[in-house]
């Protein structure tokens, strides 16, 4: 025994350790004659921490079993291989949230085997790189149902950090017990972990997401004869909303995964998953069959039941020479025809190449694996895998390796880099899986520092000069009256003016506007359409307001990747109608819009991580986003998303290559650079529609509880595109503004719970089907169901507010007593019952107008759920109530409030959705180990602390104490 | 839909906008073609001078700013130059309250009445509108002539029966406004104006000599003293003719007497438009000529989104045979001003002139017009200056009165 596996055996237990040779090598992609490396199972997070922190002393590298075979070279040195097989117990199952925390070394089989009784399972791979559950989904190896679940399923982590520490991610930060999310308090950081092959920490357990198993479980397949008739069904069907897998493969790849050595596959296949409560499914059967067999598709029925068979479990990679990438679908012919021609010149023989692809978020793009089986001979998947990329004919690989990876990465400006100071950070030593070297290279991270004297009116005039200089008299002013517009918003937080205001009109503007602020050490606040809610956009300490309104391009419309290409001063409303007009046979597109005015840009909104009515069924804004440049503090341009890579086209996958950086510009208010430019995912606006409500007159605990159950059932059965739960106070006031009434005298008759949504389908028989389901949902939970378009005033049942954003029609809820205010956040639908009453004692106690009319106004405030997050699996939580900016004791009344709220909020382990109203100190305070990562990552990409300073306040020790 | 405040009407102190300024929400609705009608992003900014100038302060949400910071103690902006630029370059279209008014319930364009009036109060009016008011002080016009040049274009029209009210007994008196009196280019709207009077059977007179400014001018400048003296002498004047209706070929003669003389006239107000589309709709107009041509309408702010006449002009043009009508996408109450008004195109003509480019952009983008029509002289004024400069698309700006002239075949100047 080597001394390394000795004192590793003492930490462990040396029946946790491995040292001999041929027990190592099956972990290296040869033999391993002499082994000096050392394979760990250890039984605990706690062993892993323990192993950690011993190599970090010792600086011994860490490698784990992610999913790629280690290079046998490594065997030879000092090193210890965590093996996670021991640590496999699924440690909680929640069925009403639908989600299921386990440890990295559990199996898809055996995750799905225990959730079964509980009638839901996790989604499953079409091309497994690891035997663990953990490890495949973290690297996003793609599930066949993404055509319809396109959201990465993991929502939290647990991860030992390269300082042995554990950072519980997204927010679990805060508590385990609240929602399931993967976002974080600040900027999401947390997604750094996925894909990044645990180089900027070993993860060791995971919260997914489940679906529930449905009424009825079918699969058609089909044949083609065509490749181009294939590919034109997955491509053009799945937009239809009809469908959860679309997998297409030839038969040399059925032939694989179904494990028949029998003749007799057709050429191509098309495999179609449906999955609904009963009268649904068959109604999507009807459609998926109708509309396949119009593009070519011919029934095979015989071989359906044996894909039901094996649609639900994981399919691991079909040959261990495999290549992937995904595509757009009008670069699909091409790229195959070029992987076919160098497949030719390697003489690999074409009936040994499985083929199978998977069409991808409603058809947007394609996922194309090719599997070279041994009996073809020996191929490089390697090489032709660069090969592709280097031919720059769309090809986008998503976790590219080896030499691939090296091309990738370097090919994006400056992205390298950022992975290295994510790296540098995160494992200064560089321990944690240094074999991965193309990706990360520790030594080479430049050291910043800044030395910015103190800002004086004559730097100022200077840098007013030189702003002038960059981008032209006329688009700055540091004209009092100019600045004023800039300095306080209708909220409760101060802000200050700022120096001077900038009007860039084009990225290369804002880097010239970012150079001279660090030139002279001017605070630098970014704002688009300027509705500077919660003190977002106001400047704390003066400095160079950045208004991005002459960034106005509407850049592109990509009807076939289904995205859109935006400014910042896009605006939401307009954006829809202009994808509106995009006519297509059963439908038009729509932009996933939030409900807020029309008038507000959709990337800042997206930026800033807003939340959509309609998340229930197309997911958080955050996933909506594909592609985002950025403009950093050192005025460097990085581009991240798919499309970052040069010779990519219309990708409409929302993660770039490798680990998840993009995540850290959103929620980050400036801290870490302004979006210039933004590619969104657009999606199918069906033609049938109906709006329904289910009401509760009666105002208590049990009554919430059956509109949140109402809630879950709904998005449970993937019934509504919208949905929302009023409380009295938002009802009243958007129903009196469309009747023109006083919400005060609407209040007390309006329902006390008000469950709204939204139906819609390809047609009026798929609408009925979904609502005659919510009726019975409504009948059950004893709510009272209620059909606006009968209530004698059209407005009441009109979609504006549930899909175009804010316009007038109901939209006088700012307008009473002034101001409208908020305040939410994440958290499991099934709290809210609770959170609702406490939040009415909270109003009672400190919420007392001097209006007589007090105890209905109190009323007016109230607790709602705008926009519950896929199956309900979280909802964003509200609490509303309405004030008088000009009067100076509703002021103080508001900003005692609005703490209050924030703490009630925070308590029961929500997520603000958005650090409104200076609360960002007290979440940040709760959140740990996140916070302190945050803020030394700020350091490292804001050294001197120009961007946005204050917003959150970074300098002061937060100490999470309690307001009196 | 109900509106609360009207534009341009009934304009309180700055200080009563001071709440109102404070709830301002900044949503920027108030620059944004109105949601409801909102067509495509290419026409989705409302604001002529946001437009151009962009800064926040030059918008609605920036007018509520500046009227918080003017009305704080001590006030947190000093009056100069560039403030004044930021008031006196709002055309007082109104778009901005239009939508605030449907959303927030401010009243953002009479909070820059207010404002201009304000500054007027405090430092006098602005040097390129003192010409202006102290024409109208002079002549009752602002346009520097005497007088008793304002009828000649009556004098030419001897087959004409044109009345002198306040002399002869008249039902309708023909207000015929400055701009139509005294402007070459708009002399044939009003002589088209009493022609299909006349020929409709129509009783009507005018003042001649005797009209006098409305006091519109003063008003839309921030000289609200002064036009509250031509209003007070207006009326007692007026009501002393004994008239049932006033007629203007004017729009912002139509909407000062309509709304800021409101309540104090004892007759009924029309525009010239409105008559017409009555006698069309009663069959008193007869068109014999066919006009080929494609016309596309821009709503004037002043008889559109402050007095609501959006369908009879656009009955009008479409019941002169010949014409291929073809709608812009920001009509009607969300119509994007030409630029002229509330004195701009007399302070700032460059930003008048900008203005009137973007509006005839849409119309030849989006109709392929050759022909706009409005009924505004205003509009027709600034819309035709810049059609004169282009070169990429040759539009002709007419006043709707001249399509009708020409569709009845009444030729130009004939006597």
């Amino acid at each position: 025994m080597s001394v390394l596996s000795d004192r590793v055996g003492q930490l462990i237990g040396k029946h946790k350790i491995v040292t001999d040779p041929q027990a190592v090598s099956p972990y290296f992609d040869g033999e391993v004659a002499e082994a000096k490396v050392v394979v760990t199972v250890p039984a605990s997070t706690e062993e892993v921490q323990e192993l950690v922190l011993f190599a970090g002393k010792e600086k011994v590298p860490v490698y784990t079993s992610y999913g790629p075979l280690l290079p046998a070279k490594l065997a030879a040195s000092d090193g210890i291989i965590i093996d996670f097989k021991k640590q496999n117990k699924i440690e909680r199952i929640d069925k009403r949230n639908l989600a299921v925390h386990f440890q990295r070394g559990a199996t898809f089989e055996q995750i799905n085997q225990e959730l079964k009784p509980h009638g839901i399972r996790i989604m499953t791979p079409v091309a497994a790189r690891s035997e663990f559950a953990a490890e495949c989904l973290i690297n996003r190896n793609v599930s066949k149902a993404i055509a319809k679940f396109s959201e990465m399923a993991v929502s939290n982590l647990k991860v030992v950090m390269a300082d042995g520490r554990i950072h519980k991610t997204g927010t679990h930060s805060i508590s385990e017990d609240g929602v399931d999310f993967r976002e974080d308090a600040g900027p999401s950081l947390s997604k750094w972990y996925y894909g990044s092959e645990d180089s900027f920490g070993i993860v060791t357990r995971a919260t997914v997401y489940c679906f529930p198993c449905m009424e009825k479980r079918l699969v058609r397949v089909f044949s083609f004869d065509r490749y181009e008739d294939l590919i034109k069904a997955m491509h053009e069907v799945p937009r239809l909303e009809v469908g959860q897998e679309y997998l297409g493969m030839n038969a040399r790849f059925a032939r694989s995964i179904l494990k028949k050595d029998k003749a007799g596959f057709p050429k191509f296949m098309l495999v179609v998953g449906i999955e609904a409560f009963a009268e649904l499914a068959d109604n999507e059967n009807e459609w998926v069959e109708k509309e396949v067999k119009k593009r070519g598709g011919k029934e095979a029925r015989e071989w359906e039941k044996d894909f039901l068979d094996i649609i639900d479990i994981a399919w691991k990679s079909a040959s261990p020479n495999h290549l992937a990438y995904f595509s757009a679908y009008r670069n699909n012919l091409k790229l195959r025809g070029l992987v076919n021609k160098s497949l030719q010149e390697a003489r690999f023989p074409e009936s040994e190449v499985g083929e199978c692809l998977v069409s991808v978020c409603r058809g947007r793009n394609c996922y194309s694996m090719f599997d070279l089986f041994p009996e073809g001979g020996k191929a490089d998947t390697d090489r032709l895998a660069l090969q592709i990329f280097q031919k720059k004919a769309g090809a986008f690989f998503d976790l590219p390796q080896g030499n691939l990876a090296w091309e990738v990465y370097k090919s994006i400006p400056g992205y390298r880099r950022h992975l290295r100071r994510i790296k540098q950070l995160m494992d200064p030593e560089g321990i944690l899986n240094p074999q991965v070297e193309y990706l990360f290279d520790p030594k080479k991270v430049e050291k910043s520092n800044f030395d910015i004297p103190p800002l004086t009116q004559e730097t100022l005039t200077e840098a007013v000069a030189a702003l002038k200089k960059a981008i032209g008299d006329q688009w700055v002013s540091d004209r009092p009256a100019d600045l004023s517009s800039y300095g306080h918003d209708f909220t409760v937080v101060t802000g200050q003016r700022p120096n001077v205001v900038v009007l860039p009109l084009n990225t290369k503007d804002v880097q010239a506007i970012m150079e001279v602020a660090y030139d002279y050490g001017l605070p630098v606040v970014p704002l688009s359409t300027g509705f500077n809610h919660g003190g977002l956009t106001l400047p704390r300490h003066g400095g160079i307001m950045v208004d991005l309104r002459r960034m106005t391009r509407l850049v592109e419309i990509d009807p076939d990747s289904m995205t859109a290409v935006i400014e910042p001063n896009v605006k939401m409303r307009a954006l829809w109608m202009d994808c509106h007009k995009l006519e297509e046979e059963y439908n038009t597109l729509k932009p996933i819009l939030p409900m807020t005015f029309g008038s507000i840009s959709l990337l800042a909104n997206y930026v800033s991580r807003g939340g959509a009515g309609s998340a229930a069924k197309y997911g958080p804004n955050a996933e909506l986003i594909v592609d985002m440049k950025f403009v950093l503090p050192n005025g460097e341009v990085l581009e991240v998303g798919p499309n970052s890579v040069p010779g990519t086209d219309g990708i409409a996958y929302q993660y770039g290559p490798g680990p998840e950086i993009a995540g850290m510009f959103l929620n980050a208010d400036g801290a870490f650079g302004i979006c210039t430019e933004m590619r969104i995912k657009l999606f199918p606006e069906l033609k049938g529609e109906r709006i329904l409500g289910a009401a509760s007159f009666v105002d208590d605990y049990t009554d919430c509880q059956n509109s949140c159950n109402t809630m879950y059932d709904v998005c449970q059965d993937n019934l509504a595109e919208y949905t929302y739960k009023f409380h009295p106070g938002i009802l009243a006031a958007g129903t009196a503004s469309l009747v023109g009434a006083d919400p005060l005298n609407v209040v007390e008759v309006v329902p006390k719970h008000f469950f709204l949504a939204l139906f819609s389908g390809l047609d009026e028989k798929q609408v009925e089907i979904r609502t005659k389901r919510f009726e019975q949902i409504a009948e059950k939970y004893g709510m009272t169901v209620i059909d606006p378009a009968t209530l004698g005033n059209p407005d009441l049942a009109h979609n504006d507010q549930m899909k175009r954003s804010l316009g007038t029609r109901g939209n006088k809820l700012t307008a009473y007593r002034g101001s409208f205010q908020w305040l939410a956040c994440y958290l499991k639908v099934e709290k809210v019952p609770e959170i609702a009453q406490q939040w009415k004692q909270q109003i009672d106690k400190y919420w007392r107008p001097a209006d007589p009319k007090f105890s209905i106004e109190m009323a007016m405030s109230g607790c709602g759920i705008q926009g519950p997050m896929p199956f309900a699996r979280g909802g964003a939580c509200e609490f509303d109530w309405w004030w008088d900016h000009g009067n100076p004791d509703t002021i103080k009344r508001a900003a005692k409030i609005v703490r209050k709220a924030g703490e009630l909020q925070l308590d029961h382990g929500g997520l603000f959705i958005r650090n409104l109203h200076d609360l960002g100190e007290m979440q940040l305070s709760r959140w740990g180990v996140y916070t302190e990562i945050f803020k030394r990552f700020r350091k490292v990409m804001d050294p001197a602390d120009l961007m946005h300073p204050g917003v959150i306040d970074f300098k002061t020790e937060f100490t999470g104490k309690k307001t009196e | 839909m109900a509106y609360n405040a009207k534009i341009a009407r009934n304009i309180k102190p700055l200080f009563e906008y001071r709440n109102d300024a404070w709830k301002c929400i900044r949503c920027g609705m108030c620059r944004m073609t109105h949601p409801d009608f909102l067509q495509s992003h290419k026409y989705s900014d409302c604001c002529p001078r946001n437009i151009k100038h962009v800064f926040e302060s030059y918008a609605g949400t920036g007018t509520q700013e500046i009227v918080r910071a003017l009305t704080c103690d001590p006030p947190e902006l000093e009056i100069d130059d560039y403030l004044k630029k930021i008031i006196f370059t709002c055309t007082i279209c109104g778009n901005c309250q239009e939508i605030c008014n449907a959303v927030k319930d401010l009243e953002p364009a009479n909070a820059m009445m207010a404002l201009r009036n304000y500054i007027v109060n405090k430092e006098g009016p602005m040097p390129a509108h003192q010409t202006l008011i102290q024409s109208i002080l002079n002549y009752d016009n602002p346009w520097l002539s005497p007088r008793a040049a304002r009828a000649r274009w009556a004098k030419r029209l001897r087959d004409v029966n044109i009345k002198e009210a306040g002399k002869d007994k008249v039902k309708v008196l023909f207000y015929v406004g400055c701009n139509e009196s005294y402007v070459s280019d708009l002399i044939p709207v009003a002589e088209t104006a009493a022609r299909v009077l006349s020929l409709a059977g129509v009783d009507f007179g005018i003042l001649g000599a005797k009209e006098r400014c409305c006091g519109s001018t003063a008003l839309r400048t921030g000289a609200n003293e002064m036009f509250e003296k031509y209003r007070r002498e207006n009326i007692e004047m007026l009501n002393g003719l004994g008239i049932q209706t006033m007629v203007t070929a004017c729009s912002g003669c139509h909407s000062t007497f309509a709304h800021n003389y409101a309540g104090d006239l004892k007759f009924e107000i029309l525009h010239v438009v409105e008559f017409l589309d009555r006698l069309i709709q009663e069959g008193d107009i007869n068109f014999e000529k066919e006009l080929p041509i494609v016309a596309t309408y821009h709503d004037p702010c002043h008889i559109g989104r402050y007095s609501q006449i959006f369908d009879p002009p656009r009955r009008v043009l479409q019941s002169i045979p010949g014409v291929n009508f073809k709608e812009m996408e920001r009509i009607r109450q969300y119509s994007l001003c030409c630029g002229c008004g509330g004195g701009v195109k007399t302070a700032y003509p460059d930003l008048a002139m900008e203005t009137a480019n973007l509006r005839l952009d849409e119309a030849r983008d989006v109709t392929k017009a050759d022909t706009i029509v409005s009924c505004c002289p205003f509009c027709e004024n600034n819309l035709g200056d810049a059609a004169k400069s282009r070169e990429d698309h040759k539009f002709r700006v007419v006043d709707i009165m001249q399509l009708v002239a020409e569709s009845m075949g009444f030729e130009k100047g004939k006597d």
